[in-house]
This record gives structure tokens, sequence and C-alpha cells, in this order.
């Protein structure tokens, strides 16, 4: 096609964008955020108020940790990780589990972290060596592994009087001490892929799978690095889970499923890897955290959330797609 | 030149007749028919005669029937190349919107119109940010499928409450509807019936017309369809729009039979619709693979799996283990037989 | 392969080109791709374009088949002033290009290939107006089409990506045999193919020729394009430098041309 020919003219300039890219995704999705809050504002002046601020930052806890494993997937050529919520699902229930035999707080979080681990290996094993599709096998694990959780835990009850539960409900330095963990993962996400040698890797396996190998990275280690990780960082968003909610059900996950690969999309990743920006991922779940707040200020039942999260998503990636193909020249 | 023809000729009739009997049983459509043969026969030894009775053929067929309208509909998009994850919603959008007409005096008729073509409209907006704009179906249709979701919930909120229901479900009764969907010819559901039909119809419209060469096309090989001359923007465009027409349809059907139009209805059947069609030999990962008559094979395994686990009074959900598992075995013999593996 | 007698033969119809393309000049923003370039094939005439990496061949060879519109320059089909807006009206004119990914369908068998987006109809009056395709007739048609070129390809019900490049190749040229009556473009047909299949792949050009088609092929082998052409048109910077009957020059000249050594 045209593009064939006009890349070899193109390249200059793609490169250039690369990094102003990541800022201008940023800066728009500020802008956004921005926005919404001013017209929440000017329609209620009360909307800033703490209990805003409370409400937006608990809606961050989950989804933004969630949201950071899944864009550890995209990032790295993983597609997407649609078991990302029974990782999730499966430390909360081992908290419970470890709790109630007694075992202490560090103990109990490591070992919980280590057993959503262990499943993002089998996901890994599938990938790496039976060669199926990532889509695929956790399309498959996040079916299995949910009617597997619903069969041996009914439902988990959280000891309010736990040192997990007291991370859940208190505060630290103005911010719900669940939002922290979110917050550092960003950071750390951010210098990671774009400082670290390894975090380099993952975003060359991303780009081009086969020039990495090439160049010597190990494509194996590499995805079964990414799914036993976002394993991890599901595992973590178990833990902040399992920290707010008392009573914790095996079908909750389907509830986060969604919002977190919009929060990933919206964010600028492409689904096709090696792209993508940790701290507009930031932002984008910062902006999606505040739209049933700002519903509820509209006079709007929080229902409305979702329609307006979807059709946001859809025009997101339209707007997005759109812009990829007038780079090309098409 | 005329030897060699026939020469060419023949060689290639001989490997249809006899080789096509060994090569079927080791392709992708022996695996489902040996898939088949084996949760038939892990059921007749488990749960014994009961198996085989008309009622229970009957419930397995029942249970299978609107699935399966939904997803041979839905197989169109797959064989385009575009995924279309909002069935599930649009299936519950179109129930609510149905049930929300009725209650409201409307039609039934005039009801079940306003519906399919409200979802269409839906499906011309997926359509519209995949086709024009290029959108990554996966990430555009699980936008629809959130926000559609959401649509439902607030149609369903807004509805005159009645009698003590709750927010969750439109009750509604259609009468002639739940008859129709009740209906059945011998231990045959009528719906059962029908969408056998399609399967036949939509075989035949795949394999044998152009128009189904074109879809398989596009699906197999965007840029070769593009130079080949074929409208491929029209043609994934228009089988977005059959997958939003026959979830709207399900919903519909739904409402008849189960006497409400629940929100949360279809929740996850656009992952188990496509797991079955996966199963069956599509993909939801590139097009032009896979037909009709393997996709109803599909759903029929899961479907007889779930009647198992109901006779054995285990939690349905034990069926989502099994769809995942068997999911996982047939895209691996798949890779095994030549098929697309990862890296 | 190209005989001597072909060329003598081909001579008589070189006077009026099959497709001819004079002063073409295209910019892709600052760079100009091509500079008033010209080219012309005759029916029954296999003519080469050569030229170093970003010479302007593959541009040229967009312009023909309709996927770029030239800034300036005109295109004439049998004498006739023509303009495609798009690669549809380059095939509706009979100019078939056959590209370097050959965009054959995967999952597809071998005739299901060579007849898509062309598919015949069933001839029974209800079945044709249902869309039926009358798949029979067209695997005799693909049958003969390739036989005719001396292809050889096991089976024609089986998809193509168990084919070899050779094949691939083939069945992608023998398509465009069938459909496109005048003009045939190949980009770089035997770059990714070993010694045999390209032989294979050159037979196939010759027995183009001798149907009286007009071959156009953008190639970088030097054996193969002398092994093959009747004439070579060198492109250099964007423009066409130097045109030669291929028995009257050279590879050492032609190389001369390429790199600019010898001025044409």
């Amino acid at each position: 096609m045209t593009h064939l020919s006009s890349s070899r003219f193109k390249v200059p300039s793609l490169r250039k964008s690369a990094d102003s890219e990541y800022l201008a995704t940023i800066l728009i999705l500020l802008a956004v955020w921005i926005f919404l809050v001013v017209i929440s504002v000017i329609n209620r002046s009360d909307f800033l108020s703490k209990a805003t601020f409370s409400a937006v930052t608990f809606n961050m806890c989950i989804i933004g940790i969630l949201a950071i494993g899944q864009g550890f997937v995209v990032i790295s050529g993983g597609i997407l990780d649609l078991s990302i919520t029974v990782s999730m699902l499966i430390t909360s229930f081992m908290i419970v589990v470890f709790y109630d035999r007694g075992w202490n707080t560090p103990l109990l979080i490591i070992v919980s972290i280590l057993c959503a681990g262990v499943f993002g290996l089998f996901n890994s094993i599938l990938v790496v060596w039976l060669r199926i599709n990532p889509l695929i096998v956790t399309l498959a694990t996040g079916f299995a592994g949910g009617g597997v959780l619903l069969i041996v835990f009914d439902r988990g009850l959280v000891d309010p009087k736990s040192s997990i539960a007291d991370f859940g409900t208190s505060h630290l330095f103005g911010f719900p001490t669940a939002w922290w963990p979110m917050a550092l993962l960003t950071i750390g996400a951010h210098f990671f892929f774009k400082y670290s040698r390894f975090g380099r890797h993952f975003l060359a396996v991303g780009g081009n799978p086969l020039s990495s190998k090439a160049m010597g990275i190990s494509l194996k280690q590499m995805r079964v690095a990414t799914f036993v990780g976002a394993s991890i960082i599901g595992g973590i968003a178990g833990i902040v889970f399992a920290g707010f909610t008392p009573e914790i059900r095996p079908n909750a996950g389907t509830y986060y499923m969604l919002p977190v690969i919009a929060a990933v999309v919206l964010a600028g990743f492409s689904l096709a890897g090696g792209r993508g920006s940790f701290l507009a991922l930031f932002v984008s779940v910062g902006f999606l955290s505040t739209i049933p707040t700002a519903l509820v200020f509209f006079g709007l039942e929080s229902i409305w959330q979702t329609f307006i999260q979807g059709f946001i998503l859809i025009i997101a990636v339209s707007i997005d797609a759109y812009r990829i193909v007038k780079v090309k020249g098409r | 030149m005329s030897k060699n023809l026939t020469q060419l000729a023949s060689h290639d009739h001989k490997m249809t007749s006899v080789e096509k009997m060994k090569k079927s049983l080791s392709g992708p459509g022996g695996t489902i028919v040996l898939g088949l043969a084996i949760i038939i026969g892990t059921s007749a030894l488990w749960v014994g005669k009961m198996t085989f009775t008309s009622f229970n053929v009957y419930l397995i067929l029942s249970y299978l029937a609107i699935p399966l309208i939904i997803g041979i509909f839905a197989s169109f998009s797959l064989l385009a190349g575009v995924v279309d994850l909002s069935i599930g919603a649009m299936v519950a959008l179109s129930a609510v919107i149905f049930a929300f007409c009725c209650i409201n005096g409307i039609n039934e008729w005039i009801s079940a119109l306003i519906a399919i073509l409200i979802c269409l409209g839906f499906g011309a907006i997926n359509g519209v940010a995949i086709v024009v704009f290029g959108a990554n179906p996966i990430a555009a249709t699980l936008g629809s499928l959130v926000g559609l979701r959401g649509l439902a919930r607030i149609i369903s909120n807004n509805a005159p409450a009645t009698g003590s229901s709750s927010t969750d479900a439109i009750p509604l009764m259609v009468t002639g509807l739940n008859d129709f969907t009740e209906s059945q010819v011998s231990f045959m559901p009528v719906l059962f019936i029908i969408a056998l039909a399609l399967v036949f119809v939509t075989q035949g419209i795949i394999s044998m017309t152009r128009g189904g060469r074109h879809i398989r096309a596009v699906g197999g090989d965007i840029t070769a369809a593009r130079r080949a001359g074929l409208p491929t923007e029209r043609i994934k465009f228009l089988s977005l729009l059959a997958s939003s027409f026959g979830a709207s349809i399900g919903g519909i059907l739904y409402v008849g039979k189960l006497g409400s139009a629940p929100v949360t209805l279809g929740t996850n059947m656009e992952f188990t619709i496509y797991a079955a069609l996966m199963i069956g030999g599509y993909s939801i990962l590139r097009g032009g693979v896979g037909n009709p008559m393997g996709g109803f094979l599909g759903i029929l395994i899961i479907a007889v799996f779930a009647n198992l686990v109901d006779n054995k009074g285990l939690d349905i959900r034990a069926a989502d283990i099994f769809v995942g598992f068997l999911l996982l075995v047939i895209v691996y013999l798949d890779i095994r037989r030549g098929g697309d593996a990862f890296e | 392969m190209g005989t001597a007698d072909h060329r003598d033969s081909n001579a008589k119809t070189l006077l009026t080109p099959a497709i001819e393309a004079k002063n073409i000049s295209h910019s892709f923003g600052a760079v100009q791709a091509l500079v008033s370039a010209n080219i012309s094939v005759s029916a029954g005439e296999v003519k080469a374009i050569v030229g170093d990496n970003g010479a302007g061949k593959s541009t040229l060879l967009k312009v023909l088949s309709g996927l770029v519109i030239p800034d300036k320059g005109e295109i004439f089909i049998d004498g006739k002033s023509i303009s495609f807006s798009s690669p549809v009206d380059a095939l509706k004119s009979g100019i078939q290009t056959v590209y370097q990914d050959l965009a054959l369908i995967d999952t597809m068998s071998a005739t299901q290939n060579v007849f898509v987006g062309r598919e015949q109809l069933s001839s029974n009056w209800i079945l044709g107006k249902l869309g039926v395709v009358n798949d029979r007739h067209m695997h005799q048609e693909a049958i003969k089409a390739l036989s005719d070129l001396g292809i050889k390809i096991p089976s024609l019900n089986a998809t193509v990506r168990s084919m070899s490049g050779g094949q691939r190749q083939c069945l992608a040229i023998a398509r465009a045999m069938l459909f496109g009556h005048k003009v045939i473009i190949l980009d770089e047909p035997t770059a990714a193919l070993g010694v045999h299949e390209s032989a294979q792949v050159l037979s196939v050009v010759d027995q183009l020729r001798s149907k009286g088609l007009a071959i156009l092929i953008v190639s970088h082998n030097m054996q193969h394009v002398f092994k093959i052409t009747d004439s070579i048109t060198v492109m250099r910077l964007g423009a066409s430098v130097a045109s030669r009957k291929t028995n009257e020059t050279s590879p050492e000249e032609i190389v001369g041309l390429i790199t600019g050594a010898i001025s044409g």
C-alpha cells in the first residue's frame, strides 16, 4: 500500500513524536479530567469536598492497580490478560484462608501474592510451551479460574479487626492508605519501563518480538515474566480488595474487568504492544474514577457511569486509530 | 497438454474421495465430533439413561436454541475478522427495550421492531468506529459492551415499577411470544428447529455463495481482498450489523422465554458464545476460518456439558471450568495441526 | 525461455504500446520520487524496470496500478489517454499487478483464490440470483489456466498456506493472467525464491509472453532480467535514464547505468 513508500520518509517524524505523543495523551486526558471537575464544580460548588476526594481515591485503588497489571501485559505484547481479576480474587481468598489459620500478616500477604503468581505461571506455561495465544489462554483460565473459585470458596469474610481491614479503612497523608500502593506502583512502573534495562526489554518484545529475539532477548523468559508479573500485580490488588471488602464474592471480578481494560486503552496503550505510558494510565484511571461521583452531582444516577464510560472508550479508540491512520498517511 | 490436464484433474479427484475421510477425521471437524462423542458418552455413563430421554434432549436443545441463533449471526463478524464483544450486552439491551416498550402499551411487533432498530443503530456505531476510523475491534466493542449494559440498566430503572418487582428486571409476559418460544414438535423445541435451519442456510451462504466467499476473503486477508476489488469496508460493516441483529433477536426471544427482561441477561454470554464458536473451529484472532456446522457442534458440546452438570446437581459454574479447559485443548490441537501458534 | 524467435516476432507489435506512461512526476512531501519518468510496454513484450533502491521503481509501478495518483504525467492504454483514480480503475483497464506479498488469502483454496472477487455464479437462474457460485466450473477453469502455463499444483482444493513460495507466486501470476487481459506487472517475482522455483516462475512469464500479454517486471536480479526480458528500462533518482534492447546490451552496461557510472 501507499504507506510502504511513504513510511520511509515519515520515519524521522515518528521517532520525534514517541515521547511527545505520550505527553500529548497525558495532557489531553488531564484536560478532560479537569474539564469534568470544573463543570461539576460550576454545577454544584460542593463538588470539591472531602467526600468527593475520598470517593474518587477509593475508586482509583483497585482499578488503578489492576490497570497497571493489564498495562504491563499490553505494553509487553501479551495482548490482554483476561484473567487478571482471578489473580486478584485468588489473593483475596487466600488472605482470608491464611488469616483464619492464624498466620502473621507479612507472611500471609507474601504467600497469598505468591499464589496469584503461581496462577500467572500457569498462564505463561500455556502461552510459552503450548504456544496458545494469550487472549485465548487468559479467556480460558479466566473462565475456569472463576468457576474453580466459585466452587471452592462460596464467600470469604474478612475479620474487621484484622490489620488487613485496618489498612483498607485507614488514611495516610490525607489519602486512603489503600491508595498508596497504586501510586507507588505507578511511579515504579513508569521508571521501570522508562529507565531500566529489563523494562526496555519488555518494550522491545512488545514492539517487535522477532527482532528482539534476534537481538538475544529470550521471548520465553519475557513472556513468563510478563504473565507472572501481571498476576502478582493482580495479587497486590487482591490485598487492597480484601482490605475494604468485608465479604468477598467469587464473582466480584466481573465488575472490574471492563473498566480496567477501558483505562488501559484510554491511556493510549497500543493493543499491539510496545507503546504506552503509565503516567497517562494514572490520569486515565483518575478520570474514569471521577465520573461516577460527578454523575451523582449532576443528578444522574450512578448507573449512567457505565454507559458513559463505554462510549468514552469507543470515541477514544476511534480518535486514536484515526490519528495513527493519518500518521501513516493512508 | 490435455493429458496433463486430466492428470491434474484426476489427481485432484482421488484426493477428495478416499483421503478426505481420513483427513476429516484428523482435521478440526473430527476433533469436534470426537469431543461431542466423548461428552455424550460421559453423560451416558455418569448420568445414565436419563441422558437420552426425550425430555432431557428437549432440555438441552431448548437451552442452546437462542444462544445458537445469536452465535450464528455473530459468526459472520468472526468470519470477517472483526470480533463483536458487545453481543451479550446487546441481548440485554434488546430485551429491556422490548419489555420497556411493551409495558408502556406499545404493540409487541412494533416494540420488537424498535428494539431491533436500536440494536442495529448501536451495531452501526461499532461499525463506524471499527471500519471508518479503524479502531481495534476488541477495544471498540468492549466499549459498547460496557456502555450498552449501562444503558440497559438505565432503561430498566426507568421502567414503571410493577408490583413487587425489583429494578433488576422488567417483568413481562407476552403470551404469544412465550407460547412460541416454548412450543415444540415432539422432543424438538420449535426455536431449535429454526436455529438449526438457520445453521444450514448460513452454511450454504458461507460455502456456496459469492457473498459468503467475500466475507471469508475479507477475514482471511484484508489486503488481498482489497486488491481483488472487494468492498472490504462494507463487508465488515454489514457483518457487524448481522451480529447485532442476531443479538437483538436473541434478546426478544429471551423475554418470551423467561417472562421478564433481566438487566443481567447475557452477562458473559459473549465469552461463552465465542468460546463455543472457537471450539467449533472459528477464531477470534483471525477471520476466514470456521463454518456454521462446526459452530453448532461447539455450542452443542457446551450445552450437553451444562446439562450434565445440571443433572448431577453440580454448580453451574463447573461448566465454565469445562469450557475453559476444552477451549485450550481444541486450540492446542489446532496449533499441533499447523494452526496459528503464538510466536 | 525467451528465445530469439520471440524477440523477432515481437518486434512488429512494438509499434503501439499496450501501456505507456509519459512524463510522470510525483513527490511525497519534499521528496521527489518521480521526475518525468517514461515507460512503455507492448503486447508480447517482457520489459524490466531496474534501478537502485529509491530510484522510483515501486512508485512508478504504483502509478501504473492506480495506487498512486501522479502529480503530473499521462498514461495511455493502447494509445488512448486514461487516468486512474483507484486501483479498481487500473484493474478494469486490464492491468493486473502481482505484488511481492502476492495478496493470496491463506485460509482459502487455490481455486477460490484465483477467482476471489470475480466468482462465477451458477448458471441455474434461481441459484445464480441467490449468488450461489459455480465451483465446478471455476475449478475446471483454474486447472486449465494453470496447465496452460505449465504450473503444477498438487491439489487446487487445499488451502494456499500449504504451498511453496514458487507455487504461490505462480498461482498469483496465473490469477493475474486470467483476468488481466493486457498488462501484467510483476514486482520482484523471484525475490524470495530458490533456484528451481525461480526457473518455474520465469517459464510461466515466458508462457505469458507467448500469449501476447505485455509484462512489466521490477527486479534486482540481473541474471533473471537478462534471461527473460526483451528490453530494459533503467531508472535513477526518479527518472527513466535509459532504455535498451536486452540482446543489444550487457549486464555491465546496465549496472553502469544504474549506478550512474555510464550516463544514459
